[in-house]
């Protein structure tokens, strides 16, 4: 059975499921390469930072900002649609993510304020050193170390329809448009990879993580309000604030009614090579879950 | 046996990929899944975790990683619950093996295990049980010790255990029983101040005195815990009596008394000590698990600074 000699319909099936094949492959082999790295330390305290490793920084301001209300340092008003920062409570926070928050909402403001340059926050940039540092992150550049691979992606999709080109054009057949169009499509999947924000390695250590505090996730229903235990927070920064028993938090549906990027993808802004990528464009509707790839 | 001592005691190090400077006495936390998020919040002050190693020797593979991503984000120690090293009896080979495996797959900074018996005749006891203290018990020690460090490829740390009842047939008394298995082996001892405390107080010795008889150069960690006030046992055959014992049960704050014994260790012992707090249950909130870190900061920063006076005034004189 040689799938060169199949019908037009039936090759150009074979062909989608081997593009999806040799993408598949070719992504599992860049994590797989890169996850065997050695794992950096990292000042795992922060869970701020591990909420911007998995899900960018409209994620590590949206975990910020919930850890704030839950210890009753940034107020929801009535309408629950705007948040406003306790006197001093400045000075009762060290992290500057947490600074940078309530200085926001010093004088009562939507919640989309929250994700007002989201991206050029000076806290999120730290953050987004560090974890680019400890290779846990990519930044915008292409992956020059991904190439070799990528290119043999290229040439197994480039081959397989150079092939069938030459033996449509030899048939005689002119209708070679989707065969083209598809060898496109697939390779430029392939390249796409260049362009990824999370490495291998990154995406090992939110797994890692996840594996860790899997039993604090089944038990999430135990968790109280009220900033007594560092669980919420933590909770929060690894899988997400969809992972908080709504009937303890209620309050963040309200805020935050679009999911939480807790997939292990990379978020909002992070995916943009402009200098504010997804500043204003995530903020809007106060969730940043869509902005993702 | 002390050939097979010796021979293992140039098995030393693990090899593994060490985080911070050791060369400083260390406070730390036994690794429960209850404190793990109160555990990676305040990292900053905690410097080292103790994970029990025999929790993940059936472990799914990610679980293992998983150990293995912490171990490179802070100091971490395996350490054993079942080995059964102190026994005439050889631990089974598929345990050492087990632990093997492990520390090959997490790479900590060393492991442990305690002097304590856990099997006969086949049926494991699922206690840990204090041997008689004698000169066979520590000939299959030695053997057990060498075995396990030749198949894991380092030397475990040896805790002493807590007992409600003295070992019968023992020919010598605690300090000098794990005196001589500790020098023997090359193993580093992992003195637990609770168990030594509980077992002063239940067979009428000052634990200041069983302290000091400890052989303290060979001391590396330290486990910190609390336990309760019970009747005391009644063996088979014998009446009940108006005695209480204290249960090392892991449930309770760690005793003053037990601080004051650190802060006595650190006088006495010049090398850096790893302090390890244990809680198995009954979980108060993390601040308060926080606060008895700062206690025995506190205990070893007394110690020290008694040592540093002795110093000086023996340099004076």
């Amino acid at each position: 059975m040689n799938p060169f000699n199949f019908s037009g319909p039936a090759f150009l099936l074979f062909f989608i499921v081997a593009i999806l094949a040799v993408n598949l492959v070719l992504r599992w082999w860049q994590q797989r390469t890169e996850a065997n790295l050695p794992m950096p330390k990292l000042d795992l305290s922060d869970p701020y930072r591990i909420a911007y490793l998995r899900g960018g920084a409209a994620e590590a301001l949206k975990v910020t900002a919930f850890a704030l209300i839950d210890r009753g340092l940034l107020v929801v008003d009535a309408s629950r649609d705007q948040l406003t920062a306790k006197p001093n409570a400045e000075e009762l926070v060290r992290r500057p993510i947490e600074k940078s928050v309530l200085s926001r909402f010093r004088y009562p403001a939507e919640v989309t304020k929250l994700f007002e340059g989201a991206e050029s926050n000076a806290a999120c940039q730290q953050y987004l050193r560090e974890l680019t540092d400890a290779r846990l992150l990519y930044g915008s550049e292409p992956k020059t170390h991904r190439l070799s691979s990528v290119l043999s992606a290229t040439g197994v999709i480039g081959g397989i329809a150079g092939i069938k080109l030459l033996l449509a054009i030899q048939r005689g057949k002119s209708n070679i448009m989707f065969l083209v169009i598809l060898a496109v499509v697939g390779i430029g999947f392939a390249w796409a990879s260049m362009f990824s924000r999370r490495s291998g390695l990154g995406l090992r250590f939110l797994k890692d993580q996840r594996t860790l505090f899997g039993r604090l996730k089944k038990q999430s229903k135990q968790i109280r309000p009220g900033g007594g235990s560092a669980d919420a927070v933590i909770l929060a920064a690894l899988f997400g604030l969809t992972a908080l028993p709504a009937s303890a938090f209620p309050f963040v549906k309200k805020l935050f009614p679009q999911p939480s990027n807790s997939d292990g993808g990379s978020g909002c802004g992070s995916t943009s090579t402009s200098s504010d990528g997804g500043s204003s464009g995530c903020g809007g509707g106060g969730g940043c879950g869509g902005c993702g790839s | 046996m002390a050939e097979a001592g010796v021979a293992v005691a140039a098995v030393v190090s693990l090899g593994t990929k060490s985080h911070e400077n050791k060369s400083h006495d260390r406070v730390g936390l036994a690794w429960r899944d209850a404190l793990a998020g109160g555990i990676l919040a305040n990292l900053d002050q905690i410097d080292v975790i103790e994970v029990i190693a025999d929790e993940y020797f059936h472990a799914e593979a990610r679980r293992i990683r998983a150990l293995n991503t912490l171990a490179r984000q802070v100091p971490l120690y395996l350490h054993g619950v079942a080995m059964g090293l102190a026994s005439s009896i050889a631990v089974p080979p598929q345990r050492l093996d087990a632990m093997a495996r492990l520390v090959n797959s997490v790479e900590p900074e060393g492991w442990s295990e305690h002097l304590a018996f856990v099997r006969a005749g086949g049926v494991e006891i699922g206690h840990l049980a204090a041997p008689p203290r004698t000169d066979e018990v520590i000939d299959g020690t030695l053997a057990n010790v060498a075995a396990a460090a030749e198949v894991i490829g380092a030397l475990p740390q040896l805790e002493n255990i807590a007992t409600l009842v003295l070992p019968p047939a023992s020919t010598m008394d605690e300090s000098l029983w794990i005196g001589r298995i500790v020098r023997a082996s090359g193993a580093p001892l992992l003195l637990d101040l609770h168990n030594l405390y509980a077992n002063a107080l239940n067979f009428n010795q000052s634990p200041s005195e069983l302290l000091a008889r400890m052989p303290l150069d060979r001391v590396q960690s330290v486990h910190l815990s609390g336990g309760v006030w019970i009747d005391e046992p009644v063996l088979s055959g014998g009446q009940p009596t108006a005695k209480k014992r204290l249960l090392d049960d892991h449930i309770h704050d760690v005793p003053d008394d037990v601080f004051v014994l650190l802060a006595e260790l650190a006088a006495r012992a010049p090398q850096p000590l790893t302090v390890i707090l244990e809680r198995d249950g009954v979980y108060p909130p993390f601040e308060h698990l926080l606060r008895q870190l700062a206690r025995a900061r506190e205990a070893l920063a007394v110690g020290r600074a008694q040592m540093e006076i002795e110093m000086q005034m023996q340099r004076a004189a």
